[in-house]
């Protein structure tokens, strides 16, 4: 895994993506993005979903909030905060029941509920989820900035 | 027939009784709702976890509609598209009460809802569409159907009932949600879908001239994060840095662009209105083209409520001479049950019925599309 990825094309997302898919699945993969709006997060996330083979068109959660997916053996959910204002919306949708081998769970907009989401990580057990948060920048009109770091 | 609907695709708990196609009740249940009627009666504070909601709700449905459970036939669910966990409130009171009290089930399709609200009666049997007063008779077959809200944006060609063919949608944001993020860049809060129409009167549509993406695509598809991307970099470019912080309350942003001028914010709204509609109208005329024995465009969703696109799509009908229908109350347009009813209606008349075994195997299915 890189630090940083700049993202010129939808296809440069390719090694970030690889990046991730090659985690492995024994334990869940938790992927907080945050960055704002048009930064490039739904586009990455439609991007990682292709790479993973799933069929179905992935479009922006941000009216219905969560979304899932199936490919093969591996579950997508993706979720996104956008519309969420208060704490306990978030303990309502119970994301930590998809804290499973073979899932990944990436929130949009993570960055809003960061204490609430480490909190859920922790209760969980860190050792027993891979947790990424992925910033996403506008550099210019044509390139965003990924930058990764790891939970801590 | 009396049919009890159940609604909890998102943010609402809504629960209709109907005759037929004639509602008798249509029942919206929040947590604003709760707080104002019962002054805070019902203890927890929930928003998108409708349990504590359902039970009073289905109470109140019955008491307008004059009903007992009883003498109910049918009960029809949301079971998809959604949020998952709110569809399985939804589902789980929906199958209590069918085999407790012996009822006949149907799971419905939330977007083929919006279609069939088009279909419902008021209690005295008067229809509620657009074309009430021109002698509605029903859809005319073929027909298109476009469902345009905050989650959605979808073409569908119906051969006739309950058959459609998915031939267009969005591949990023949905229509809505691109007016409720724009009007966020523009410092308006959620939903902001009114307020860019109402900042868009007095603005110049032709200041800026923004993006229809796949617009000279030959498909029927459409693409609005581009266009709301491009009026983020406008936005930009005017304050010289858009900037979006956690305010006071940290679960709500707070940006910069209050310092925009009052003729920025209209031109932005007015050249944004222009492309978003624009483009929608673009792929529909397309279709129509493609699909010249098109009888009737049936649209379904909240974002008809702007008048704006409501009279582009009125032309568009009269210049293909087809009749255009949409839900003439705004709470028939926007997410509610009675359009629950209105479909499983018409999925009854077809018999499809979930078999009493089956019942309790019914799941949610969040990205459910029409097939």
């Amino acid at each position: 895994m890189q630090n940083a990825y700049i993202i010129a094309k939808t296809e440069d997302f390719k090694p970030l993506s690889k990046s991730i898919i090659n985690l492995g699945f024994h334990e869940p993969i938790l992927l907080c993005l945050n960055g704002d709006l048009g930064a490039g997060k739904t586009t990455f996330v439609k991007y990682l979903g292709k790479e993973l083979g799933i069929k179905q068109e992935i479009n922006s959660p941000s009216f219905i909030i969560h979304n899932e997916y199936i490919a093969s053996n591996i579950q997508l959910h993706h979720l996104d905060l956008y519309r969420l204002e208060e704490p306990f919306e978030l303990n309502e949708l119970h994301i930590n029941r998809h804290f499973k081998p073979n899932t990944i769970i990436a929130i949009e907009w993570a960055e809003k509920f960061e204490e609430e989401l480490k909190e859920l990580v922790k209760e969980h057990g860190q050792s027993g989820i891979k947790v990424l948060i992925l910033n996403f920048s506008h550099t210019d009109e044509n390139t965003r900035k990924v930058t990764c770091t790891y939970f801590q | 027939m009396y049919i009890l609907s159940i609604d909890t695709s998102c943010d609402d708990t809504s629960i209709a009784i109907s005759n037929d196609l004639n509602i008798l009740a249509n029942v919206f249940w929040s947590k604003l709702k709760v707080h104002n009627d019962w002054g805070g009666v019902v203890p927890s504070e929930a928003k998108r976890q409708h349990d504590e909601f359902l039970v009073p709700a289905i109470e109140a449905a019955l008491k307008e509609a004059d009903l007992t459970i009883d003498q109910i036939d049918v009960i029809a669910v949301t079971y998809g598209p959604g949020l998952a966990i709110a569809l399985e409130s939804g589902i789980k009171k929906a199958k209590e009460l069918a085999i407790k009290n012996n009822k006949k089930f149907i799971a419905v399709n939330h977007m083929i809802g919006h279609i069939y609200a088009n279909l419902a009666n008021d209690k005295n049997g008067d229809s509620l569409s657009s074309l009430s007063e021109n002698k509605f008779e029903g859809f005319e077959f073929p027909a298109l159907a476009l469902t345009i809200s905050g989650g959605h944006t979808d073409l569908y060609l119906m051969e006739d009932h309950l058959k459609f063919k998915h031939i267009g949608k969005t591949l990023d944001d949905a229509i809505g949600e691109s007016f409720d993020k724009v009007g966020r860049m523009l410092g308006m809060g959620f939903p902001a879908g009114a307020k860019i129409e109402q900042a868009a009167k007095s603005g110049n549509e032709k200041a800026f001239n923004f993006p229809k993406p796949l617009s000279n695509s030959n498909d029927f598809n459409w693409s609005y994060s581009g266009l709301k991307t491009a009026v983020l970099y406008e936005v930009k470019k005017l304050l010289g840095e858009y900037q979006s912080k956690p305010g006071k309350n940290k679960f709500k942003f707070e940006d910069n662009s209050s310092k925009l001028n009052e003729v920025q914010v209209a031109d932005i709204a007015a050249s944004f209105q222009l492309a978003a509609s624009e483009s929608l109208i673009l792929k529909i005329k397309k279709a129509l083209l493609a699909y010249p024995e098109t009888k009737m465009l049936i649209i379904g969703g909240g974002v008809i409520a702007n008048q704006t696109i409501r009279q582009k799509l009125e032309n568009l009908a009269s210049e293909f001479n087809i009749k255009l229908t949409y839900p003439k109350p705004m709470w028939l347009c926007t997410d509610n049950a009675a359009m629950i009813a209105t479909a499983a209606y018409y999925y009854a008349k077809q018999n499809l019925y979930i078999n009493e075994k089956e019942i309790a195997s019914i799941d949610r299915v969040p990205n459910l599309e029409i097939n």
